[in-house]
């Protein structure tokens, strides 16, 4: 039973990573309904802000408060942009996730604009600070600046926000941010079992024993399932994130497309010949040289590549910048160690089953 | 015989090889003039991106079709006499010179007719020059040693397709890539492009040497 602790750990990682990266909830956040054209509001008018938020619970708070800021587009001291706010005068709660605001816009704008975006800030007791940018445009007819800037004030105190264990809730992903503990793994997986597949190729040709090309073949085949799920996760993902499933100008995609098209290669090849060496030595052979090619494609193009929309491609350093937080982490370092033992595991169980077939043919 | 003077010799017996079987080289050059006329026929006016696709898919079938032949025309028989009278590795990379050369006068070719017939619309010519330079050295080196591959195998013409294009396609995405600098004569990222392409080649003619060792014998 020693032996087999990482399967065990495997296991819990994997049930770990289903229970809390499915479970846990988003951080709450000001979202726009219906995706409609952003209003133009009149300077000297009074204005209502119909919002809507997504975990929040409104009625639950005592205390409401919400501002319409303008930021100056120009930085001013200590390298910050300046904020203008003006406060609410009304808050009127419907429901957990709806409210509506009234605003009393000022006789002009701070800024030397005819039109400009207003953001909505809203301060909860019990989601904290809420944000939503470009709400409303505000437009004015004559403009003056100097006036405008003692209009536009405010007292904005903002209580920290009370800390829950909650997801990142961002424009362009929201629920579907829990795709990152299924999809990204399964390249790990991937790369974690062609890696293996490599090593014991490597080994074939070394030792001549075909135990370790049975062991290549079975690795290789577990890894290309695996890209095939990466694939599927991820074009599942792209689907609602980016609107269509598998975007013709995604360099990441055209890579994993060779990829898995190397391999298949491989075990073409593989079918064409009838002498267990040959064909064990061969394909070992094919193997290795198309897995060197493999490596500038995965890592070296898709930096230089101008257009991408994965996180950590198009000049950008790695993962986990500003896209992943400590509570994602908390989740998907785990899920990454857990799905590439689950990996190896099935890996290892096809070998076994090869085994078991030379067994029964040779009988 | 030093390891040298035998790639050279094995180069001359390659060159003296095409030089008395000529069809095969007929072929490809009729292949590519024959596919340009196709281009020039179908086409009113061809854009500069279509003009740059145009050109390396010709390229990289003609590539193809001349690189297969090499462990295939020559039988099994034969090619164990070689590498008891040379080193293997010295045959192969004889091979790869020889392609090199050859891959290198077939695609200046389509070059020169697709810009005769079709039109030229390459702004920085020594550039475009350039990558096809590199573009010949990285196919000549993926081919042959696929060729080599595929030559083991009972239907091998089929597998050489099946197993060269995917290999190939990194080399060929970033050929692309400097090319259409090229084309719109931008200087800002060939530099990277060239270190990428010789990189993979020299990772590739890395892995030939040490491979075809295990390849060869049977």
């Amino acid at each position: 039973m020693k032996k087999y602790w990482w399967k065990t750990l495997s296991v819990i990682l994997i049930f770990y990573t289903l229970f809390l990266g499915l479970y846990a909830p988003l951080k709450p956040a000001l979202v726009d309904e219906n995706l409609k054209a952003i209003e133009t509001a009149h300077v000297g008018q009074p204005l209502t802000l119909k919002t809507t938020g997504y975990n929040t619970s409104f009625t639950k708070s005592k205390n409401i408060e919400a501002w319409l800021t303008i930021v100056d587009s120009i930085r001013g001291k200590g390298g910050l942009p300046p904020v203008y706010p003006i406060k609410a005068e009304k808050i009127a709660v419907i429901d957990d996730t709806h409210l509506n605001i009234a605003f009393q816009l000022p006789a002009t704008l701070p800024l030397s604009k005819t039109l400009q975006e207003a953001n909505l800030v809203l301060n909860t007791d019990e989601e904290g600070l809420l944000l939503r940018k470009t709400i409303v445009q505000i437009a004015q007819d004559s403009m003056n600046a100097e006036l405008g800037r003692t209009l536009w004030v405010a007292d904005m105190d903002i209580e920290p926000r009370p800390k829950k264990f909650a997801f990142p809730n961002l424009e362009f992903t929201r629920e579907t941010i829990r795709n990152t503990y299924f999809h990204v793994p399964m390249w790990f997986v991937m790369f974690t079992l062609y890696g293996f597949g490599l090593f014991y190729s490597v080994k074939f040709l070394r030792s001549k024993d075909l135990m370790n090309d049975l062991r290549a073949v079975s690795f290789t085949l577990t890894g290309t399932v695996f890209g095939l799920l990466g694939l599927l996760t991820g074009g599942t993902w792209a689907n609602y994130a980016w609107g269509e499933p598998f975007p013709i100008n995604e360099i990441k995609l055209l890579m994993t497309y060779t990829a898995l098209a190397i391999y298949m290669a491989y075990f073409i090849l593989r079918m064409s010949f009838d002498d267990f060496e040959r064909r064990a030595r061969i394909s070992a052979v094919y193997s290795i040289f198309s897995f060197a090619s493999l490596i500038p494609l995965l890592y070296v193009i898709p930096k230089l590549a101008q257009s991408s929309s994965h996180p950590g491609n198009g000049g950008n350093s790695s993962i986990a910048t500003q896209d992943m937080d400590n509570t994602m982490r908390l989740v998907f370092y785990p899920a990454i160690i857990g799905w590439v033992l689950l990996g190896i595991w099935i890996a290892t169980l096809v070998v076994r089953t090869e085994i078991v077939k030379e067994k029964i043919l040779s009988r | 015989m030093t390891y040298f003077s035998e790639i050279t010799f094995l180069f001359k017996k390659e060159m003296m090889l095409e030089w008395r079987q000529k069809y095969a080289l007929g072929g490809i050059l009729l292949y590519v003039t024959s596919t340009v006329f196709v281009v020039f026929l179908s086409f009113v006016k061809v854009l500069p991106d279509v003009w740059n696709a145009l050109f390396w898919i010709i390229s990289l079938f003609a590539s193809v079709n001349a690189v297969a032949k090499s462990f295939v025309q020559e039988n099994t028989a034969r090619q164990l006499y070689y590498y008891q009278l040379a080193n293997p590795t010295a045959v192969i990379l004889s091979k790869i010179f020889y392609n090199i050369f050859m891959l290198l006068i077939i695609n200046l070719l389509t070059f020169g007719v697709l810009g005769l017939m079709v039109g030229n619309p390459v702004l920085d010519t020594p550039q475009y020059l350039l990558a096809i330079l590199l573009g010949s050295v990285g196919f000549s080196i993926t081919f042959t040693f696929i060729s080599a591959i595929a030559g083991k195998a009972n239907n091998s013409a089929t597998l050489m397709a099946i197993l060269s294009f995917p290999v190939v396609l990194p080399i060929l995405i970033t050929l692309i890539r400097l090319s259409k600098n090229a084309i719109v004569a931008k200087a800002s990222t060939w530099a990277s492009d060239i270190q990428t392409l010789g990189a993979i080649d020299a990772i590739l003619i890395a892995l030939c040497f040490i491979l075809f060792p295990y390849l060869w014998r049977d």
